[in-house]
C-alpha cells in the first residue's frame, strides 16, 4: 500500500516534486564543487605552505657574467671538472637542498607545433625557422630542471609519471614531460629528436605534467608550465670525448650551477648551510659565485596567501546563505504540501493508519527525490564536471540529510497535530 | 501594527534581498581579486606587439573595453579606458574628459612620491605625473608597486607591447579578429593569466554559484506566493463573496505585497549600511536592475497565481 501511496502522491504532485529535484540536485552540485574547490584552495594552501614559509631561499649565480671573465676561466684546462666537482657538492649537500632552472629553449622539427610554444611567443618576437644542416627546425620554449628542484616543487604527472632518480642517469633517450597544453599534440610513449645546445637528443614522452602546475621561477611564484618542455638536468659523468662535447658539457654546468639554496629559515640552519658551501666551494676549487637574493618569494607567498584565504571566506558566506534559504524553501514545500495533502493523510489516519505509517511516507516521499538528486549530483560531478573525489561527492549527500529531516519533521508535526482530526494521544507509533 | 503575515512576508524578502545582495558583493569582491592578483589585468587580455603607436590612438574598441601600452612590467600608459572602476582604495581612476598628466599608483608607490605644491608627484623620463589615486586592496599584493600614467608623452621604443582589455571574452575576441583583418601584420600573443582565478579556478565555481543563486531565487519567490496565495486565500474568497471585483480584489493584493516589499528594501538597506558598512554596493546599476526584475517577477508570479486561484475557485 506505501508503494501505491507514493506513485499516486508522485502523480499528483509531479510539478513540485520536479522542483524540489532541480532545485536539490543543483545544491548538492554546489556543495560539492565547493568542497572541491576548497580542498584544493586547502591543498594549494599547504602546498605552498610546505614550499615557502620557514624556508629560507638564497639565489647564487655565477661570476662569469663578463665575456673576458668567462674566457678566462673557460680556458683553463681543469675548468670543467671545477665545475662538476662544485655541482655535484651542491646536489649532495646535507644542510640545504639545491635547486637549478634553467630556461634554455630546445629546437625542434615539428613545424605543425603551435606558435603559443614558441620560443620568445609571449615576448612578441617573431618564431624564426632555425637552419641547421639543411634542416628547418622551430624553436620551443622548455626548461631544464634538477631531481632536487622537481621534488621540491611536487612535480605531479596527470598522466604517465614524474622522473625519479634513474632518469636523471645519462641513456640513450632523455625521459621529458610535458606542459598540460600539449595534450592535444603528444602522448605518453612519443619520440621526439631535438637539438638542444646543438646537440641532437632522442627524447620520449614519459608524462604530462597536472594542469596548471607552477613553480617559483624568475621572482615570480606563478610560472606556469603547461606551455613548456622539461628536460631533466643530466650529470655528464664521463669525460667529454670531444671539443664539442667538451663545449657541450661546459654550457650545460655553467646553467647548473646558477640556482637557488634552500633551508630551514633559522640561524643554526642557515650557519650550517654557508658553511657547508664553503667547504664545497674549496673541495671543488671553485669560489666563483655570488648571492644575489634572499627569500624573494616571501612576500609573493604572502600576498597569495591572503587572497586565497579572502576567496574562501567570501564563499562560505554565501554558501550558508544558500543553505538556509534551502531549508526555508523545504519547509515552505512542506507546508504547501501538507494543506494538499492533509485531506488524504486524515482518510488514512481515520482507517486506523497508525502514526509510523504516516512518518514512513512522509520519510520516503521525499527521501525518494533527495536520492535521485543525490545520484544525479555524483554522474554530473565525477562523469560530466570531473571534479572532487568520492569523499567529496558523500559530504554533498549531507545536504540530502538536512533536507529529508526538515521535511519530515515539520510535515508530520503538521500531520499529526492537525485540529481538524482529533488523534488519539495514547496511540502507539 | 504589522500583521504577523506581513511581519512573515518582510523577514523572508529581507533575507531574500541581503542574499541577493551578497551574491553580487561576491561578484564585485571576486572580479576585484582577479584584477588585484594578475596585475590589474582581467582573465580576458590580450596583447599586440607594435612599432606604431598612432593608430592605436584612434583605434575604435568599443565601451567595455580599454587599451595600454607596456612601459615595463610594473608602469603602463592608459590609451583608453571607458569608465573602467578598478578597485581603488583612495582618489579616483582616470575618467573620460581628464586632461593634464594624472597617475594612479599602488601603494608601495605613493609612499615614495614627491610632494610639490601640495600634490602628490611621480616622475617618468623628466615628466611628472599627478597622483590622483591609489590601486589595491586592503590587503598587499604584487599591484602595490604598478604604476598607471594618463596623458603624457609615451617613451619610444623600438615596439610596443599594446594590451587590449575588458570584461567580455567575447568582445575581446571580436575586437582582436577585427584588428588582426586591419593589420594583419601584428604580431599578436595570447599571455599567461595569473592570480587567483588560474590558482584556484575560481571562475567557473562563480558561475555555478550564480547559477544556484538565480535558481533559488526564482524557486524561492514561486514557493513563497504560493504560500502567501494559501494564506491570503479565505480573505480574497470572503471579498469575493461581498461582491468586490476580482480586479480590485488584485489591486489589493498587490499593493499589499508592494508594501511589504518597500518595508523589505528598507531594511535590506539599513542592513548593507549598518551591517556590511559598504554604501557603494546600493549604488550598483547590477542591484538597482536585478532588485527592479526581481519586484516585477514576484508580482507577475503572484499575480499569476492568485489568477489561477480565481478562475479556479471564484466562478
Amino acid at each position: 500500500m506505501l508503494i501505491k501511496e507514493l506513485i499516486l502522491f508522485y502523480k499528483r504532485n509531479l510539478n513540485i516534486c520536479l522542483f524540489v529535484y532541480i532545485q536539490i540536485t543543483i545544491f548538492m552540485v554546489l556543495i560539492g564543487t565547493f568542497y572541491s574547490f576548497i580542498y584544493d584552495l586547502d591543498f594549494e594552501n599547504s602546498d605552498m605552505k610546505k614550499m615557502y614559509e620557514d624556508n629560507a631561499i638564497y639565489q647564487m649565480i655565477d661570476n662569469y657574467v663578463d665575456g673576458n671573465e668567462f674566457n678566462k676561466f673557460v680556458v683553463q684546462k681543469d675548468s670543467l671538472s671545477k665545475l662538476k666537482n662544485f655541482y655535484n657538492g651542491l646536489e649532495n649537500a646535507e644542510s640545504f637542498h639545491y635547486i637549478t632552472i634553467a630556461n634554455q629553449h630546445l629546437l625542434i622539427t615539428d613545424q605543425s607545433i603551435p606558435d603559443k610554444f614558441a620560443y620568445g611567443y609571449a615576448n612578441g618576437m617573431e618564431v624564426p625557422s632555425v637552419n641547421v644542416d639543411n634542416k628547418v627546425y622551430k624553436p620551443i620554449k622548455s626548461l631544464q630542471i634538477n631531481l632536487n628542484g622537481a621534488k621540491f616543487f611536487n612535480l605531479k604527472a596527470a598522466e604517465g609519471k614524474v622522473w625519479n632518480e634513474e632518469d636523471f642517469v645519462i641513456q640513450n633517450t632523455m625521459p621529458i614531460i610535458l606542459g598540460d597544453s600539449y595534450h592535444d599534440i603528444y602522448k605518453v610513449g612519443d619520440k621526439l629528436h631535438i637539438k638542444y645546445l646543438e646537440k641532437d637528443i632522442n627524447c620520449i614522452v614519459i608524462g604530462f605534467l597536472e594542469k596548471n602546475s607552477k613553480i617559483f621561477y624568475q621572482n615570480n611564484l606563478e610560472f606556469y608550465l603547461d606551455d613548456y618542455i622539461l628536460m631533466p638536468m643530466w650529470n655528464y659523468i664521463m669525460q667529454p670525448q670531444s671539443e664539442f662535447e667538451a663545449r657541450y658539457q661546459m654550457m650545460n654546468y655553467f646553467n647548473m650551477i646558477n640556482g637557488y639554496l634552500v633551508t630551514k629559515n633559522n640561524k643554526n640552519d642557515i650557519n650550517r648551510m654557508m658553511q657547508e658551501l664553503e667547504s664545497i666551494s674549496k673541495d671543488a676549487s671553485f669560489d666563483g659565485y655570488t648571492f644575489i637574493g634572499y627569500n624573494p618569494h616571501v612576500k609573493k607567498y604572502q600576498d597569495i596567501s591572503v587572497i586565497l584565504q579572502e576567496n574562501k571566506n567570501l564563499i562560505k558566506i554565501i554558501l550558508t546563505m544558500s543553505c538556509i534559504l534551502n531549508i526555508i524553501l523545504i519547509l515552505f514545500i512542506s507546508y504547501l504540501q501538507y494543506k494538499n495533502e492533509r485531506y488524504y493523510y486524515n482518510v488514512f489516519l481515520i482507517q486506523g493508519a497508525k502514526k509510523s505509517f504516516i512518518i514512513t511516507l512522509k520519510f520516503l516521499e521525499i527521501m525518494l527525490i533527495v536520492l535521485a538528486a543525490f545520484l544525479t549530483q555524483l554522474y554530473i560531478l565525477n562523469h560530466l564536471l570531473k571534479i572532487g573525489e568520492f569523499a567529496t561527492y558523500i559530504k554533498a549527500g549531507y545536504i540530502g540529510v538536512f533536507v529529508i529531516l526538515s521535511y519530515v519533521i515539520f510535515g508530520t508535526n503538521l500531520l499529526l497535530n492537525n485540529k481538524e482530526l482529533k488523534i488519539d494521544k495514547e496511540e502507539e507509533v | 501594527m504589522i500583521k504577523l503575515k506581513n511581519l512573515i512576508f518582510i523577514s523572508f524578502f529581507t533575507v531574500v534581498i541581503i542574499f541577493i545582495v551578497q551574491i553580487i558583493f561576491y561578484n564585485m569582491r571576486q572580479n576585484d581579486l582577479v584584477l588585484i592578483s594578475n596585475n590589474f589585468y582581467t582573465n580576458n587580455y590580450t596583447v599586440f606587439y607594435d612599432q606604431d603607436l598612432e593608430k592605436w590612438r584612434n583605434t575604435e574598441i568599443g565601451d567595455k573595453c580599454r587599451l595600454f601600452v607596456e612601459y615595463d612590467n610594473n608602469t603602463r600608459f592608459c590609451l583608453e579606458n571607458n569608465e573602467w572602476n578598478p578597485p581603488i582604495i583612495k582618489g579616483k581612476f582616470f575618467s573620460k574628459g581628464l586632461k593634464g598628466k594624472k597617475a594612479v599608483v599602488g601603494k608601495d608607490i605613493e609612499k615614495q612620491a614627491e610632494h610639490l605644491n601640495g600634490k602628490k608627484i611621480i616622475s617618468l623620463n623628466n615628466e611628472k605625473y599627478e597622483i590622483i589615486g591609489i590601486l589595491g586592496g586592503d590587503f598587499t599584493s604584487k599591484s602595490d608597486s604598478l604604476v598607471l600614467l594618463y596623458g603624457g608623452e609615451i617613451p619610444k621604443q623600438n615596439r610596443y607591447k599594446i594590451v587590449l582589455d575588458g570584461d567580455s571574452k567575447k568582445e575581446i575576441r571580436n575586437i582582436t579578429k577585427r584588428i588582426m583583418r586591419q593589420y594583419p601584420n601584428l604580431i599578436h600573443a595570447e599571455p599567461d593569466i595569473e592570480g587567483v582565478a588560474r590558482v584556484t579556478g575560481t571562475l567557473f565555481f562563480q558561475r555555478l554559484l550564480n547559477l544556484n543563486g538565480f535558481i533559488l531565487v526564482c524557486f524561492l519567490i514561486f514557493i513563497f506566493f504560493a504560500f502567501w496565495e494559501r494564506m491570503h486565500k479565505k480573505e480574497n474568497y470572503v471579498l469575493y463573496l461581498l461582491g468586490v471585483n476580482n480586479k480590485r480584489i488584485m489591486l489589493y493584493y498587490i499593493r499589499n505585497i508592494l508594501a511589504n516589499f518597500t518595508f523589505s528594501i528598507i531594511v535590506s538597506c539599513f542592513y548593507i549600511l549598518v551591517v556590511m558598512k559598504d554604501i557603494n554596493i546600493l549604488v550598483q546599476p547590477a542591484l538597482i536592475h536585478i532588485l527592479f526584475g526581481f519586484v516585477l517577477l514576484s508580482v507577475v508570479i503572484a499575480l499569476g497565481l492568485l489568477r489561477g486561484t480565481m478562475n479556479k475557485n471564484f466562478a
